[in-house]
């Protein structure tokens, strides 16, 4: 159920046949109403003069105005809607209720009960719904709108009985209440707490008064408190009797009406003068069934709609059970759409401000920190020179260094035991020379060979071999080693000709 | 405090003057803040063009250190730390010190200018005596000694008056490092 907010004050306004009753929840005002022959208000500017010195709020909050309008021309019809999303059901219903109703939808002041109020097929989707739609001609509810708007009201309107049916809500979920008003009464039907008939019925205070006044041969106003005695006059009383049998007769043919309505088993009456006639105990025994009066407290602008509207006020601000809307149907329709539309609008708000991010968002979140990040490596960039200075100058140092060690380990191991070398040297260029005393000319030209196998020297020459005493040779050798990058020479030893032997002093062998 | 209910006209009203005012300034300021977004793009771009160069750039220099931090232990050389003016003195002494570690008695040893052309900074010659296994421990030694030598020319001969020994002559290059530009290979 909507709910008002609960800082809005309330004034509960009850348009009714013949009178306006105000009520604000501590006091309340009544103002008869002057209808022309089509039924318009006459006194128009009396009544908004009353409702605004009543309603008046000067600095206050501008109060809500909750108005119950008579049942005349009310009509109420149960209309089944097929399964439909939320979003499509006030278009639907629109749909049906110009096809049910004589009137089309923005020619009526209607509303409806929800499916879930209904009490059916409350909460199963895709199957269909019951929905009670209550509809009044638009420029009724329209006048009372026009009436209201000089007043600074906030206008909420609903059925009168409708409202007072909540008096009775508590106690039977189907029921039906009469409101016996001064010139006609207005019945409602309720099953399971969801109205399914409304009625107004032709008979009232004046028609009963009038009724006793011709049973009598006395004026209405004459009659009036002997209706109101007939109940406790005494039994031997022969005019009360005679009241009473004609009180009887009339409330008979309502009963009648009643009965071509409503079939129920509890009735709940209300009217202002109701109690004192013991309009409950008479229907209760004309139509068979169970009959409550609803009291209404004795005071200016009070009723049963007034209550009914005041005690849901009062629980917790709740709205009236039905509200007639004056828009039209499109209006509520286009209420949905935009729901639907804004999504929309939402979601390409959402893309857009995506694609922007996609493109921008990288710039902006990381062009500092790149900036700062460049400009740190820009610094650091000055020493690259340096290194290349560095390593170029080591670089040189490692290739120019001679392989001095390599090319004597090579030559300890090429040379034969006994070899005596009076002297060896060697440069930076890869000169080597060598003046040694070998044992035999064989020696000579193994060391040659191996000198040459074991790939460190490109060329291997004797320069002079000269034969010694005991057949020995004094040879004079001059090799150069190849330039190219160190290589590990040593792996070459490990040849049978070139096995690993330590380099030995020449022996003296004088 | 007065809550005013609006009314659907005044919300229509509402919303169109919030979309008027929406369109205006997408209108009016929506060119000028896409330009200053592209070109603030566009910056990003650039810098981004320029990080990959300098990437490319650094990329050889990876191995180029890993390479400079090799040789720079095999050698033990920090070449920053190499003082020009007292690098020949230092050397000498090094020299020295390991020969007599090595058990190398060392003899005459000669200094003269180095050659400007082959960028030395001196050239030392010495001369020694020693076991074999000792002279070969301050050959080994000399090029991890700390110092930019290079071995011109060696020269054994057997010691006479010393059984086992033999004589060493060494004729020592001391590179000048502040002369060299950059990157050269030996011929």
């Amino acid at each position: 159920m909507k709910r008002l907010p609960l800082s809005t004050r309330n004034v509960w306004i009850e348009f009714g046949g013949s009178s306006l009753r105000v009520h604000d929840g501590t006091a309340g005002i009544e103002v008869p109403i002057q209808r022309l022959e089509n039924g318009k208000i006459a006194n128009r500017d009396e009544l908004i003069g009353a409702i605004r010195s009543f309603a008046g709020n000067g600095w206050g909050m501008r109060p809500r105005a909750i108005c119950a309008i008579s049942a005349r021309g009310v009509s109420l019809r149960r209309i089944t809607l097929p399964p439909t999303t939320k979003d499509n059901f006030d278009q639907l219903l629109a749909f049906q209720v110009e096809k049910e109703f004589p009137l089309g939808p923005d020619e009526l002041a209607w509303g409806c009960y929800a499916p879930n109020q209904n009490g059916h097929n409350s909460s199963h989707s895709g199957s269909p719904q019951e929905v009670t739609v209550i509809a009044v001609k638009k420029e009724t509810v329209a006048e009372y709108a026009d009436l209201l708007k000089p007043c600074e009201l906030n206008p909420l309107f609903t059925v009168g009985v409708i409202a007072a049916a909540e008096l009775c809500r508590q106690l039977h979920r189907s029921h039906a209440l009469l409101d016996i008003g001064e010139i006609h009464s207005e019945l409602i039907c309720v099953e399971d707490g969801v109205p399914s008939g409304i009625r107004t019925i032709a008979w009232g205070y004046r028609m009963l008064r009038q009724c006793v006044a011709d049973a009598l041969n006395i004026s209405p106003e004459a009659a009036d408190p002997l209706v109101r005695e007939a109940t406790v006059a005494p039994a031997e009383d022969q005019r009360a009797q005679k009241v009473r049998q004609t009180v009887e007769l009339a409330f008979a043919r309502l009963a009648a009406s009643i009965r071509q309505t409503w079939k129920g088993q509890h009735l709940y009456v209300t009217g202002t003068g109701t109690p004192q006639i013991g309009a409950a105990h008479l229907l209760s025994r004309l139509l068979g069934v169970t009959s409550e009066p609803i009291h209404i407290p004795h005071g200016e602008g009070t009723s049963a709609a007034i209550l009914g509207l005041k005690s849901l006020g009062e629980r917790n601000g709740a709205c009236p059970p039905l509200v007639l809307d004056l828009r039209n149907a499109a209006s509520v329709a286009r209420k949905r759409r935009p729901m639907a539309q804004w999504k929309w609008a939402a979601i390409a708000a959402a893309l857009v401000i995506a694609l922007l991010c996609l493109r921008y968002a990288e710039a902006f979140i990381r062009h500092d920190s790149l900036s700062q990040r460049l400009a740190q490596v820009n610094a650091e960039r000055e020493r690259l020179p340096r290194i290349d200075r560095e390593l170029a100058f080591l670089q040189f140092l490692e290739t120019n260094q001679p392989p001095y060690l390599n090319a004597l380990v090579i030559l300890a191991n090429a040379s034969a035991p006994g070899t005596r070398i009076q002297s060896l040297s060697m440069n930076r260029r890869g000169d080597l020379s060598i003046r040694a005393t070998m044992q035999n000319s064989q020696q000579a030209t193994d060391l040659r060979s191996k000198l040459i196998e074991s790939g460190l020297f490109s060329t291997v020459v004797f320069d002079e071999q000269t034969p010694g005493p005991n057949r020995q040779v004094n040879v004079r050798l001059s090799a150069r080693w190849r330039l190219t990058k160190s290589v590990n020479l040593l792996e070459k030893t490990n040849t049978p000709a070139l096995k690993p032997a330590a380099l030995q002093p020449p022996t003296r062998t004088r | 405090m007065m809550m005013r209910n609006l009314s659907e006209r005044d919300r229509r009203t509402l919303r169109l003057g919030v979309i008027g005012i929406i369109g205006y300034l997408v209108l009016f300021y929506g060119a000028t803040g896409l330009k200053s977004l592209e070109t603030r793009r566009a910056e990003y771009d650039q810098l981004t063009q320029q990080a990959r160069r300098v990437r490319q750039e650094l990329l050889p220099y990876e191995n180029k250190v890993l390479l400079l931090e090799k040789l720079q232990q095999t050698f033990r050389i920090d070449v920053t730390k190499l003082n020009r003016p007292s690098l020949v003195a230092e050397a000498s002494a090094a020299i020295q010190k390991a020969a007599q570690a090595g058990g190398v008695q060392l003899g005459p040893i000669r200094e003269s200018p180095g050659s400007a052309s082959a960028k030395e900074l001196a050239a030392m010659q010495l001369e020694g005596v020693g076991q074999v296994t000792s002279v070969m421990q301050l050959l080994h030694q000399l090029q991890n000694l700390g110092f930019p030598l290079v071995i011109e020319s060696v020269q054994l001969t057997p010691e006479s008056r010393k059984p086992g020994h033999i004589k060493v002559t060494l004729q020592l290059a001391i590179l000048n490092f502040e002369q060299w530009k950059g990157a050269r290979r030996n011929a």
